[in-house]
């Protein structure tokens, strides 16, 4: 610990001699780097400073590569900008398996990248209620269709979608649907050869 | 870099002065700024701490104007905050720097326009959605902004009548809603994977 460069010693009773003084202070005075800890951080003139607890405060900004390109707080009085590289992502991870966590699970819940925002684990909650999974097909008769869900659905909602050339109620029917599984779901509409589109939603 | 106090060098078979060698002392005590780095960091009585490979690890907050206004891993659930403490503020997710993707506030979360962007589940996605309404058979505006995946009508009148739409003729703007009643009305969702 320490600036750690190698001094000569003094033997007591006998002469110090210049060169040894001169060389220790050499030592000591070009030492490139220092081992060890300060009781608090305080740098940039106060700008960055941490309060004995493990607290940091920083007026500044974060980042990899150039300042602000992880974190920024102080381009703005009142915004927080959290930022991924070009190609990159923001991810959310639930958990950490470190030595000291023994037995713990670090799950990648969600990330945001340019495409928008992906919900890996679990579903999207609103204030009331929540989504978790979604899927859509096509058909035109009625008949047992693969939702392609992974699981088995909350709600499918089959919509007619025919072509309209004949006047109600030839395009227009009644469509529901029955017995969902994880895999299928039975369509029933009015009359079979009209096109429907199905939005499969699990909350 | 090195300290680089000035220091007086002592001559062989001069005298060497208490004067002297307190100035050298005092120069090397003195240094206002330390030019050599941290071989690894520790402060905090090693609450935090950084492992020599450009990673730091504190145990406490990290602050604008307190100590944990802005990030708080002292629990085991992590606190991201914008600065305001009060109800203003926002949350931009930048890719890359300067680039807004999505942004959040008290309000909710926002998907900033430019390219396709929505919410991405484990299994589908979402990116437009849009109400709209009407009564009877005819042309409607939708607007999602893009040609509908799918578009669910269902009648409000207190009559129950077929209704549909026809996909061959959507638009980015509108939607041939088809319904077997009068003029009754309806609600529609426009929804865009």
């Amino acid at each position: 610990m320490g600036i750690n460069v190698s001094l000569i010693s003094f033997v007591p009773a006998t002469l110090i001699r210049s060169k040894d003084v001169n060389a220790n202070f050499a030592a000591l005075n070009a030492a490139t780097g220092f081992t060890g800890g300060v009781p608090t951080i305080n740098m940039d003139a106060g700008k960055i400073t941490s309060d004995g607890n493990g607290n940091i405060k920083m007026l500044g900004r974060l980042g990899k590569t150039v300042s602000a390109d992880i974190i920024d707080w102080s381009n703005s009085a009142t915004d927080t900008y959290i930022k991924a590289g070009t190609g990159g992502s923001i991810q959310f991870v639930v958990g950490a398996a470190t030595s000291a966590n023994a037995g713990a699970v670090a799950k990648l819940v969600a990330s945001v990248d340019t495409t928008g925002l992906h919900i890996l684990s679990g579903g999207f909650s609103f204030v009331t209620g929540s989504l978790s999974r979604s899927s859509f097909f096509t058909g035109n008769a009625p008949g047992s269709y693969n939702h392609g869900n992974n699981g088995v659905p909350s709600m499918l909602c089959p919509m007619q979608n025919n072509l309209g050339t004949g006047g109600p109620p030839t395009d227009c029917q009644a469509i529901g649907f029955d017995s969902p599984s994880a895999t299928s779901a039975h369509i029933t509409n009015e009359f079979p050869g009209n096109p429907f589109k199905c939005w499969v939603i699990a909350f | 870099m090195p300290l680089g106090a000035t220091l007086t060098t002592f001559t062989p078979h001069t005298p060497t002065s208490a004067a002297t060698m307190n100035a050298n002392f005092s120069a090397l005590n003195s240094i206002s700024t330390l030019t050599i780095p941290f071989i690894t960091f520790s402060s905090d009585n090693e609450q935090i701490q950084s492992d020599g490979n450009g990673n730091l690890l504190w145990s406490g907050g990290l602050g604008f104007a307190g100590y944990n206004d802005l990030f708080d891993g002292t629990g085991t659930t992590t606190l991201i905050k914008t600065r305001s403490a009060v109800t203003a503020g926002v949350f931009h997710f930048q890719i890359p720097n300067g680039t807004d993707v999505l942004t959040v506030t008290n309000s909710g979360w926002t998907f900033i326009p430019g390219s396709k962007r929505g919410i991405h589940f484990t299994t589908g996605s979402i990116t437009y959605t849009s109400p709209f309404g009407g009564a009877g058979s005819g042309f409607y505006s939708h607007n999602l902004g893009v040609v509908p995946n799918i578009v669910l009508p269902v009648t409000t009148n207190q009559n129950v009548q077929r209704i549909g739409y026809v996909a061959s003729t959507m638009t980015t703007t509108q939607v041939n809603i088809r319904c077997d009643g009068g003029a009754l009305g309806f609600w529609g969702w426009a929804i865009g994977f």
